[in-house]
């Protein structure tokens, strides 16, 4: 059996390290760029059925993820819809799993976040000569905290998701192997050290994403 | 006129909140806007300051009308209101007072520079650094105020713009208010519940009330105040004819003048002074006279001032 030590050291393990955190950032920051909008959107403007949305919205933070690895599996197989695009086990169909997973994650914290700032932040920037983006801008801008930690819940939950990766990726060892994939192989085949040594690293990769984001929002509000 | 709103409308859920046949305000010209709660100046204020449309009528600029949203966006960068809760975004006092400077584009150097004289001139000097959030609400109503100023705007709307103040400072207030007037030709609306305020700014007071404007033609007369008699009376340089409803509503004694402001709800179209004798102030006091109203059931009289 291998020392933690060569375990880290391994090739492997750094291509694991290397593809998690880079399917998990993309998958993210691609589903905060609908979700941040879709999230002010739904807080600033007022139309029929918001109620329902806003319900929808909020029971698919409750959606098993391997009801989404079983949808987007049934699109992206050969006898699905977008067979043709051969998506499947490939590390775009984990990152277009992910998206899905963390969307509604983002969108409802991002919604909560806007929907706490002070309605004069907007109104004082259209005083001021802002037009409409740059007056949400404002409001964005007041409710960064409560955004950023959607975010930042949203990567959380898409780095340690493990069913819809499975399902997409289908944990190819050196192409779609990610730290939950390679923790639950581990695991299985009874290699509890290097499933350890997995899971600390996943954590670390976590508590420094996190770190930085927690520095940035702290050096933007002592300005 | 710099600012004219023609035929306007309000109405929130079949409530009428605001009518307004015509209303027009000059450059350099400080109007004050009095009435009760209720009675739809903060609408009213809304609707010229373009953040929010009237159910019916147009609002002007230079004459031009403002329609549609590209025309309201350039049309709002020269017509800037302060609310009557003062509001300060998350960040610096210094962040605050630059807003609007960075919106319109100006160098950093002139951004400071402006900002600079904006925050001496409201007594918030040294205070730059300082988060904005953390100031009491009468610095965060005077931050408020000099961010709108630092940008010169050609119309600057203030709702109720001392209500938090402290005491001391109204004046100061007061006093850039009415230099941003003078020198830059900036027209100045201000909602006051203060009448003394309104008597010691306006040059132009417009009563409000349940919508309505009931006075659109108040003006300063100069006269010259004499004693005589043992009493005190006032002469006026010719009579006043107003548009409408018009009555003195309170008197301004200077050094050897007397400042009539007209303005209330009495149906006289031609006022002339009436006798002051019950007041007796020495000239350099300030008084409003209260007892000179006359109610609408009188008839229309002139009395002579002599």
């Amino acid at each position: 059996m291998d020392s933690p030590l060569e375990i880290v050291r391994g090739a492997e393990v750094a291509e694991i390290t290397w593809l998690s955190f880079r399917v998990s950032l993309s998958a993210t920051a691609i589903a905060s760029a609908m979700a941040v909008p879709a999230g002010l959107v739904l807080s600033s403007k007022d139309f029929p059925g918001k109620g329902k949305v806003v319900t929808i919205l909020n029971t698919l933070l409750s959606l098993p993820t391997v009801t989404i690895g079983l949808l987007l599996y049934l699109v992206l197989s050969k006898s699905g819809p977008l067979s043709g695009l051969s998506l499947l086990y490939t590390p775009t169909a984990i990152i277009i799993g992910q998206v899905v997973l963390a969307l509604p994650i983002i969108t409802a914290l991002t919604y909560a976040a806007v929907d706490g700032v002070d309605e004069r932040v907007r109104y004082t920037a259209l005083t001021l000569g802002a037009g409409r983006w740059q007056a949400a801008w404002a409001v964005l801008a007041e409710a960064r905290t409560g955004i950023m930690a959607g975010v930042v819940a949203g990567f959380g939950r898409v780095i340690s998701e493990v069913g819809s990766v499975q399902m997409l990726g289908g944990n190819i060892k050196g192409y779609t192997r990610t730290f939950t994939t390679a923790i639950a192989l581990d695991t299985s085949r009874g290699d509890f050290m290097r499933s350890v040594v997995l899971a600390i690293i996943l954590l670390a990769v976590a508590l420094l994403v996190n770190a930085v984001v927690h520095r940035t929002l702290s050096s933007k509000k002592n300005k | 006129m710099i600012l004219r709103a023609k035929n306007i409308v309000k109405s929130f859920s079949g409530v009428m909140a605001v009518k307004a046949d015509e209303l027009g305000f000059e450059r350099g010209e400080i109007t004050a806007l009095v009435g009760p709660n209720g009675a739809g100046k903060s609408t009213l204020l809304k609707i010229l300051a373009l953040l929010d449309y009237p159910d019916q009528g147009a609002v002007f600029l230079n004459e031009k009308p403002i329609q549609g949203h590209g025309s309201w966006f350039k049309a709002r960068k020269k017509i800037t209101m302060v609310d009557q809760k003062p509001f300060a975004f998350n960040g610096s006092v210094n962040q605050n007072a630059a807003y609007g400077l960075k919106l319109r584009g100006l160098s950093a150097t002139e951004i400071q520079k402006r900002v600079d004289g904006a925050l001496c001139l409201f007594g918030l000097e040294g205070f730059q650094k300082r988060r904005a959030r953390t100031l009491s609400g009468g610095e965060i109503q005077r931050l408020a105020i000099a961010r709108a100023v630092v940008l010169e705007p050609d119309v600057l709307i203030l709702d109720e713009p001392t209500a938090h103040v402290d005491e001391g400072k109204v004046r100061r207030v007061e006093e850039v208010i009415r230099d941003l007037s003078r020198e830059k030709g900036t027209a100045v609306i201000i909602a006051t519940h203060d009448q003394d305020q309104a008597v010691r700014l306006a040059s132009r007071t417009i009563r409000m009330e349940r919508g309505t404007l009931l006075d659109c033609g108040s003006r300063v007369l100069a006269g010259k105040l004499t004693r005589r008699d043992g009493g005190l009376y006032l002469e006026v340089e010719g009579n006043w004819t107003g548009p409408d409803k018009t009555s003195i509503c309170s008197l301004k004694l200077g050094d050897g003048e007397i400042i009539v402001t007209m303005g209330s709800e009495c149906p006289q179209t031609r006022v002339t002074i009436p006798n002051v004798r019950e007041v007796g102030p020495a000239p350099g006091e300030e008084v409003t006279v209260e007892s000179l109203g006359r109610t609408a059931a009188e008839p229309e009289v002139e009395e002579d001032v002599r």
